[in-house]
């Protein structure tokens, strides 16, 4: 079987952090090793908002390899919309899906429900107010 | 006097609960399921006595006590680890631990809850320096302060076979008052406060919550015996997440319908 995962790493903030690309590849090839993967140079997606050109042209490779090892899945479009039709293209093409900082993967629609559920999780309770700013309410 | 007030919105149990934990910050009780904890303590048992290739292992009520006997010290940390291993790979964990004290959790955290993804197992052998752990509070590197640690214990734990920690009244005044702690080390931290800390006495079958926002930690294991327990955090699923996030650190444990059908919700557009 053709094991040969494609690296997807961002050069705009992930989850409002800017991560060194370096950093990105090594958690990246970290993940692939633990799961006997091969690590195919990552796509580096443009710094825009909200772009995801590379990400569109990989999808294309999709046919070439196994799938794609983002570093994070803080790297997935805020758009629900625009997410279903990654997870949609992915599986009708029956290939997968990793995410490296959280050693999660994607191949079913159990694992869409998982994360999507940390997608909406994250950001509400990012919504939530934390100690420091509820402290300085009160000042 | 008791600090809640309601009565009419807890019922007697729960308002005990809550009513400890906002004077001291932990609570020990015994577990909710026996079963479980049976269960989670024989995969342990197993697991360990394969990892040790013993040829005549003892029974399991003997071996946990008297693991001194059987594990060399310079090994315990990879024995650890092997374990830990397979304790993170067991699917069948997150349910058996959620049940040891799913009211207590209930109460404490609520009813929405993220799970800590990985187990820690700590195993304190009797005079070993290798597995103590200085006193900290983990809020102080990383974890939110909106999380407890159930920790579970697989054997009888008092004294210096157990952990101690720092109650929350004595805990808020080295808060208040840290200027004066930022310049010492965790050791000298301790001696202030080594008089106010308290020992935890848990027998088997008792497991303690805690937040780990409490100085705690442990010493060198002066009994005779060695220490078995696992700690796990627990937070409210939609609370504040700090380095220690969701996906990475912790996982949904619990999801009511009305949040996912909140989520889903798409405003009509005209
Ligand atoms: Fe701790």
């Amino acid at each position: 079987m053709n094991k040969n995962w494609r690296g997807y790493i961002f050069s705009r903030e992930i989850g409002k952090q800017v991560v060194p690309q370096r950093v990105q590849n090594l958690v990246i090839r970290t993940c692939a090793e633990r799961h006997g993967l091969t690590y195919l140079l990552s796509a580096t997606e443009y710094y825009m908002d909200d772009c995801y050109m590379m990400l569109k042209s990989v999808l294309d490779e999709l046919g070439q390899i196994e799938g794609i090892i983002f570093y994070s899945t803080h790297q997935l479009p805020s758009d629900t919309n625009e997410r279903m039709k990654i997870y949609d293209k992915v599986l009708n093409s029956k290939k997968g899906l990793r995410f490296a900082l959280e050693d999660l993967a994607l191949f079913d629609e159990k694992d869409v429900k998982l994360i999507e559920d940390l997608k909406f999780c994250n950001e509400l309770s990012a919504q939530a107010i934390d100690l420091d700013s509820y402290q300085e309410s009160l000042n | 006097m008791p600090l809640v007030t309601e009565p009419t919105i807890y019922n007697a149990d729960e308002a005990n609960v809550i009513d400890q934990f906002l004077k001291t910050g932990y609570i020990i009780f015994p577990v909710e399921d026996l079963n479980s904890l049976a269960k989670i303590r024989s995969n342990l048992y197993e697991n360990a006595v394969k990892a040790l290739e013993l040829d005549s292992p003892p029974p399991e009520s003997d071996f946990f006590d008297n693991a001194q006997k059987f594990i060399l010290p310079e090994y315990l940390n990879e024995i650890r680890l092997g374990l830990i291993d397979k304790l993170n790979k067991n699917p069948d964990n997150a349910a058996l631990f959620y049940s040891l004290a799913k009211n207590h959790l209930g109460w404490i955290v609520g009813n929405e809850m993220a799970i800590q993804r990985s187990y820690n197992l700590g195993i304190q052998l009797p005079k070993d320096s290798s597995s103590i752990l200085p006193l900290h509070s983990d809020v102080w590197s990383g974890n939110s302060p909106y999380e407890v640690v159930l920790w579970t214990s697989f054997v009888d734990c008092h004294k210096t076979k157990s952990m101690y920690l720092l109650p929350l009244k004595e805990n808020q005044k080295i808060i208040s008052n840290f200027q004066k702690y930022s310049s010492m080390t965790a050791e000298e931290i301790f001696s202030e406060v080594e008089d106010k800390v308290v020992w935890l006495e848990v027998p088997y079958g008792h497991v303690v919550i805690f937040w780990h926002g409490l100085l705690h930690g442990n010493r060198i294991n002066e009994e005779e015996k060695s220490r078995w327990t696992v700690n796990l955090r627990f937070k409210g699923l939609l609370t504040p997440y700090h380095a220690k996030e969701l996906g990475e650190y912790f996982m949904p444990l619990t999801i009511r319908p009305i949040t996912r059908i909140g989520y889903q919700y798409k405003k009509p557009k005209i």
